[in-house]
């Protein structure tokens, strides 16, 4: 029984360990969003939101992207970048901007209101809003 | 229209240089795509798409850069250079326009692009995104030559719940050679109107269907002696609808992608056709069934091609004694175009990387027209992105 505790507990802290939030900086007009509008943004297929031409952050390969791209966006590795490369070669989307980490994110989006990005939970700070939460 | 882009892509360093607000070079978008593919026949008698017996690396091998700038924050320049192995690697543009964004759902895109005729049409040269090592060429082949023209295209994005819909409207011209019915041809300002519908689900079904028309004519082939042979005998309405002298062609097509778990599943038809040609009209269609194993991808495709000339230009010959020898030849011309082709393709895909793909492929060709060889193809090839 006891072990049975200490899996679900383990479970739930792992749980939360690979929750992200989708963020902008705390002055972006972009409002809070469902996960519907989130795959859009993501996938290329929103480019505009708020009022401007969204600047969308991906992360380098990380376990925060990894999750994201299975919990979010339902498309991973080698078939997310097959998708992408449709897309950007023939002019339907901007690649997405490539940064290192939740810290790349958190310095590109300070003083961009465009800009929008994925970090882990504990990587939300008062400096940013947060749009969705997975 | 190309010059009057072609200013603007000179145009588009100035704009960075003399604008602050895009001094930043971050702002600027490089990527790029290639492949090396190499095929061979396995039979000694018969080529296939070009490769004969001994193995051939540079005809579909390819290497591809693409800069994007911004403009404005809703106008980007986008130039795409390809050189291909078939032309000694030379660079020329692909695409090189300028996207206008209006909002979400509108945007205008004028300048040299890709005619997008069939589903995969635009990605063509882009490897990594479609499973086989190539797709089938009973269709990618129709109208070969002809992938690029200078356009205008119109093309709109909504979504409702998870159904997308993209409807596309393009009007372009093209001049260059292009293959028809195996022999050159040079086409001069040829108009090409598209139309086209998109609708996707949840991102994992789609469905397109497709409307290509262009007006051509044929000149400089043996044809030309045959037409003037029936004018000349008075048979003005039988040259007419034998000879390709400004008629439309056009391309009708219905293909559909469905990735469901780790299943994908496309198929496309095409229904090609000349107007008062003797050209032949084709029905050619395929499924491809795939299912991924981890990184491995293994597909089978079928496809089935199907030629037939129209029966007119003989019908327009009266059935005298006179006429028995262009009855003869004529029926000839249009027996000659008719054909009927089975291939079946095993493709693997072993992804090395999410950017790098290793891809392998035997096709099986036959033919069901009696006297006409069958053969097949072996072919590998490693196609990435950047």
């Amino acid at each position: 029984m006891k072990h049975l505790i200490a899996i679900a507990l383990f479970g739930l802290v792992t749980a939360q360990v690979h929750a992200g939030a989708i963020v902008a900086a705390k002055d972006s007009p972009l409002e809070p969003m469902d996960a519907e509008q989130v795959k859009k943004i993501f996938l290329g297929h929103e480019p505009q939101a708020g009022g401007q031409t969204l600047a969308v952050l991906y992360q380098k390969d990380s376990p925060v992207r990894a999750d994201f791209e299975t919990k979010v966006l339902g498309k991973t590795g080698a078939d997310l970048s097959g998708y992408w490369s449709k897309l950007i070669f023939t002019g339907k989307a901007q690649a997405p901007e490539e940064v290192s980490g939740d810290a790349g994110v958190k310095a590109k989006i300070s003083g961009s209101p465009a800009a929008v990005g994925y970090v882990s939970d504990s990587a939300v700070d008062p400096n940013l809003k947060l749009l969705f939460k997975y | 229209m190309r010059t009057l882009f072609a200013r603007l892509l000179i145009c588009a360093p100035l704009f960075l240089l003399l604008s602050p607000a895009y001094a930043d070079l971050s702002n600027i978008r490089i990527n790029g795509f290639g492949q090396v593919v190499g095929a061979t026949t396995l039979s000694n008698d018969h080529s296939e798409q070009g490769y004969g017996a001994d193995p051939k690396f540079d005809q579909e091998s390819l290497y591809a850069l693409q800069i994007s700038a911004p403009l404005t924050s809703k106008m980007t320049a986008t130039a795409q250079l390809v050189g291909r192995g078939s032309e000694d690697f030379k660079p020329k543009f692909a695409w090189a326009y300028v996207n206008y964004q209006f909002d979400d759902n509108w945007s205008v895109k004028a300048g040299q692009q890709r005619i997008p005729t069939f589903y995969f049409s635009e990605t063509l040269d882009v490897g990594v995104s479609y499973p086989w090592l190539r797709p089938p060429t009973a269709i990618y082949g129709l109208a070969s030559g002809v992938s690029n023209f200078d356009a205008i295209t119109v093309s709109y994005s909504n979504q409702w719940g998870k159904l997308r819909i993209e409807p596309q409207a393009s009007y372009g011209q093209w001049s260059g050679p292009v293959n028809f019915g195996g022999n050159t041809v040079h086409l001069t300002d040829t108009q090409f109107t598209v139309l086209s519908m998109t609708a996707t689900y949840d991102d994992w079904v789609t469905f397109r269907t497709n409307y290509l028309s262009w007006k051509a004519s044929l000149t400089g082939t043996p044809l030309d002696g045959l037409v003037a042979g029936l004018n000349s005998a008075g048979l003005n309405t039988a040259a007419n609808d034998l000879a390709i002298n400004n008629d439309t062609f056009s391309v009708i097509e219905v293909g559909t992608e469905i990735n469901y778990a780790k299943w994908q599943v496309i198929a496309e038809y095409d229904y090609a056709r000349t107007f008062h040609s003797f050209y032949p009209q084709s029905h050619v269609g395929y499924i491809a069934i795939g299912r991924h194993f981890g990184r491995f991808e293994p597909m089978f495709t079928y496809v089935r091609s199907n030629n037939s000339s129209p029966g007119q230009p003989i019908n327009d010959i009266p059935n005298t004694p006179d006429n028995q020898q262009f009855r003869a030849i004529v029926g000839g011309l249009i027996k000659s175009q008719t054909t009927a082709e089975n291939y079946y393709m095993f493709d693997l895909r072993y992804d090395l990387a999410n950017n790098v793909a290793l891809k392998f492929s035997y096709t099986a060709f036959n033919s069901s027209i009696a006297g006409t060889a069958s053969s097949n193809l072996l072919s590998a090839g490693v196609a990435y992105s950047f």
